[in-house]
């Protein structure tokens, strides 16, 4: 039996969203996907498209860079 | 049809159902009726592969054809079988229930219309808006859309979403969102909260990039002519019921 007072809490970290200067990465990723859409209307076509983008924009590439410095650092 | 007005009415319904609906029902309410056509309808071309609809407005509204996902009926059926696929919760058949309709309602806008009482009735309810011109190719059809009052449309719902901008805000994601919707608990053992926000955040950031690329587009880089009167743009073949 699925227990909604269990699933509506995500086990993972809830701090981490909504940081200073989240406002500017979503602006800089809207300009970036504005951009690549005139070039390439076909992403202009599809959510789906839209949602990747938006993730690789505000999570996995700051994510992923994050990790690079910490690799870095040691 | 419209483009991004369906993206930013997910945010106005759940801000005014808030505690009774599941975003993501809404959000995937408002893209059933058009979700297994819409392809179909633009056509595919891609190199040997060409295919599509001989009449895309009669597939995409007609009967015989796909029209009756934009009817009422369609409407009450998606959310019988969103609601059943969920293990009967409420808030994600209320969610689709709300999504669909107002997807359909506002399609009524172009001058094609819905069947929005079929089976009962094939008469097609429109108020006829702007020109419905799916016919003349996905990249006209956008040009025509952004150069009339579809536009309009679109900035409207724009600014009203932009008036409940909260529902945006991590805090009204977490205390209004997540607890009415098993679905985000579910995804938040798999993912942290940046990004389930920005997959929240994707009709917003999808719609509005959107207008605003394909309106640059339309008339900075090509020149398609404004036309703002009812019905218009009067340059593009509108198709009537």
């Amino acid at each position: 039996m699925p227990d909604p007072a269990r699933d509506a809490q995500p086990a993972r970290d809830w701090r981490n969203a909504d940081a200073p200067g989240d406002l500017r990465r979503y602006l800089l990723a809207g300009l970036a996907y504005i951009a690549l859409g005139l070039v390439a209307k076909e992403v202009l076509a599809w959510w789906s498209y839209g949602m990747v983008f938006l993730l690789l924009a505000v999570w996995g590439l700051p994510a992923w860079r994050e990790r690079l410095r910490r690799r870095a650092r040691r | 049809m419209s483009w991004a007005a369906h993206d930013f009415e997910t945010y106005v319904l759940q801000r005014h159902l808030q505690g009774r609906v599941s975003y993501l029902g809404i959000l995937a309410g408002t893209y059933a009726p058009d979700a297994l056509t819409k392809w179909y309808v633009y056509g595919v071309d891609k190199g040997p592969i060409e295919f599509g609809a001989q009449d895309p407005a009669r597939f995409h509204r007609g009967w015989p054809g796909a029209g009756f996902t934009h009817s009422l009926l369609f409407c009450v059926l998606v959310a019988g079988v969103a609601y059943v696929a969920s293990r009967r919760n409420k808030a994600w058949g209320y969610g689709m229930l709300v999504g669909a309709l107002a997807h359909v309602l506002t399609d009524t806008n172009d001058t094609l219309g819905v069947m929005l009482f079929f089976p009962l009735s094939t008469e097609h309810v429109s108020t006829g808006m702007w020109a419905y011109a799916a016919g003349i190719g996905r990249y006209d059809d956008a040009g025509a859309y952004y150069s009339c009052l579809g536009l309009v449309m679109d900035t409207f719902w724009l600014a009203v979403a932009l008036c409940y901008r909260r529902v945006l805000s991590v805090d009204y994601f977490r205390s209004v969102v997540v607890p009415v919707d098993p679905a985000w608990g579910w995804l938040g053992r798999r993912l942290p909260e940046v990004a389930m926000l920005a997959i929240y955040r994707t009709s917003f950031f999808y719609g509005t990039t959107r207008l605003i690329a394909w309106t640059v587009w339309a008339h900075v880089l090509h020149d398609y002519s404004w036309d703002l009167s009812w019905g218009g743009p009067d340059w593009v073949p509108a198709v009537h019921d």
